[in-house]
């Protein structure tokens, strides 16, 4: 297995290990929330499957492009740095998923104005 | 295999995988945008919504495919472009990425397009609301 293919491969474990820990920590709240504000049958399936698939493909999309430069016989470090760089990108678009879907569940409650459970 | 070879079946390969995303994003979501759909109260608007989700989600992912140049910006001649292996599977992961990133951009913009049908049909639902209760009192 050539070393770049091993720095794409540790990028890709991370970053769907990422989205998924992400979408773990987002999964109760959210439903909560939508099953609050979204009353249409489906509707909650929907955003949440959304979620998912959107912090999925984005730190996929992003973990597959490059081309790292490595050669064999470059120090432990050196491979380190490789997937903190591809790391870092991922992490860029679970940050735009994330700031995106907010805006978009911030519009939809707005619009929506669900009970308040005070 | 030649690199002429490879670019050839490495090219059809990634157009697959190009469709069968899209085509894992649609029957992901298909269900709930169906139930979705069907809740709302306009019927054309709901067959239209039907026809239009596949492809909203399947040609993004094509177009994802297809946007990417092998000739790039300094437009490199055919043989420079397959003396090249790393190149070409570069290419190929370019496409990969621009497919998945071209369906997350769709996606996004059918949760918008649900958020807005969402906000219309509870405008719409009180105004019928409001309306019945007018006849009522009438």
């Amino acid at each position: 297995m050539s070393p770049a293919l091993v720095v794409h491969l540790v990028v890709l474990i991370f970053a769907i290990g990422l989205a998924i820990l992400v979408y773990v920590l987002a999964r109760r709240g959210l439903g909560e929330l939508l099953s609050r504000t979204v009353a249409v049958p489906g509707g909650v399936v929907f955003f949440t499957r959304a979620f998912l698939l959107l912090l999925i493909f984005g730190v996929i999309g992003q973990a597959v492009t490059g081309n790292p430069d490595v050669k064999p016989g470059q120090y432990f470090m050196e491979y380190v740095w490789l997937v903190a760089a591809g790391l870092g990108d991922s992490l860029g678009y679970v940050f735009l998923t994330l700031a995106i879907y907010l805006v978009l569940m911030t519009i939809l409650v707005a619009t929506l104005k669900p009970k308040d459970d005070k | 295999m030649t690199n002429e070879q490879y670019l050839v079946v490495s090219y059809l390969c990634v157009a697959v995988i190009s469709v069968v995303i899209g085509l894992a994003a649609y029957l992901w979501l298909r269900g709930p945008f169906d139930r979705l759909a069907s809740a709302l109260p306009w019927r054309a608007l709901r067959g239209l919504l039907a026809r239009f989700f596949p492809l909203g989600i399947l040609l993004p992912a094509v177009l994802g495919f297809v946007s990417v140049s092998y000739r790039g910006c300094n437009k490199q001649e055919y043989e420079k472009i397959i003396a090249d292996r790393s190149y070409l599977v570069s290419k190929n992961q370019d496409q990969i990425s621009a497919s998945l990133i071209h369906v997350m951009w769709a996606v996004f913009a059918w949760c918008a397009l649900v958020c807005i049908l969402l906000a219309v049909k509870r405008r719409f639902d009180h105004r019928t609301a409001s309306s019945l209760d007018e006849n009522k009192q009438k």
